[in-house]
């Protein structure tokens, strides 16, 4: 399956969902709905996110998985935390 | 190799980093030693006379200490997530480049020109200065310049990865802790003066 893409690659604007399709019965749902807040961070970021999940939310393990020292990776998680914070706020 | 360099504390373990520091700063201090050196104060180095055994290990021992402590100080404040085992490794670290100067010394030899210079300073009369010592004074220089950038360079890098610094306030913070582990650290071996 293709990467879903977070920004108009026209106007680079944050691209929303208007229609869901369901590949068993092949019912449409049209309207317009937000992407999840995890969907609109980067590829990286959500791979990371995923892996911090997978590790059962060990920093020491990530770095030793990543081959990354525990303070980089600890700020990786900050300043995803942070993005995430923004695009909360932006979407309230 | 950029990364190794400059930026080892985003790529190793605070354990790798600790025990490669570690070993290094004992391998400095004993070099330090055999060549008369004294790191008397976190940005210092020079050479005497004579040097006993265990000055150069208390030297480093005085210097880290007070690096990591006011590094820490300085980090905590930008983020208390900052851990004191990330700001030691960094002081470790950051040293090493500094303790391969000591080799200039090897026969006594800069410390030799050093004290003919001051002679020539110090004389009276028309002394004869030969361009031989001022050109290794020179290359001293340049490269007691080099390693010093590189010793900061190291030291600020640590600092940023260990605080997750940004910003100018960071970087005030880290000169002003630098600063400050200086002078404490000149004091301290001062008042000891084993």
């Amino acid at each position: 399956m293709a990467k879903l893409p977070i920004n108009c690659p026209s106007c680079e604007q944050k691209l929303a969902v208007s229609q869901l399709s369901c590949q068993n019965c092949e019912t449409v749902i049209s309207g317009n709905y937000s992407l999840p807040l995890i969907s609109q961070l980067t590829q990286e970021d959500q791979d990371f996110v995923l892996q911090f999940v997978l590790m059962g939310g060990s920093l020491k393990k990530m770095a030793s998985k990543m081959e990354k020292s525990y303070p980089t990776v600890r700020n990786r998680l900050d300043d995803i935390i942070e993005k995430l914070t923004t695009k909360r706020q932006e979407n309230e | 190799m950029n990364n190794i360099l400059f930026h080892p504390f985003e790529e190793y373990s605070e354990k790798k980093l600790l025990s490669f520091g570690i070993v290094l700063t004992l391998t400095g201090s004993f070099l330090a030693y055999f060549f008369n050196g004294r790191f008397d104060g976190v940005l210092d180095l020079h050479f005497t006379d004579q040097v006993r055994v265990l000055q150069p290990f208390l030297d480093n021992l005085i210097n880290i200490t007070c690096l990591s402590i006011f590094l820490y100080f300085a980090g905590f404040y930008v983020n208390r997530k900052t851990r004191f085992i990330d700001l030691l490794t960094t002081a470790i670290i950051a040293r090493i480049p500094y303790y391969t100067l000591v080799l200039f010394n090897i026969n006594n030899f800069i410390n030799g020109i050093t004290e003919t210079l001051k002679n020539f300073v110090l004389a009276e009369g028309i002394v004869e200065i030969e361009p031989f010592n001022v050109g290794v004074i020179l290359i001293f220089s340049i490269c007691v310049f080099a390693f010093l950038t590189w010793y900061l360079v190291l030291l600020y890098n640590g600092f940023k990865v260990a605080s997750h610094a940004k910003g100018f306030l960071p970087m005030f913070l880290f000169f002003l802790a630098v600063i400050i582990a200086e002078a404490v650290s000149k004091y301290i071996i001062y008042l000891i003066n084993y």
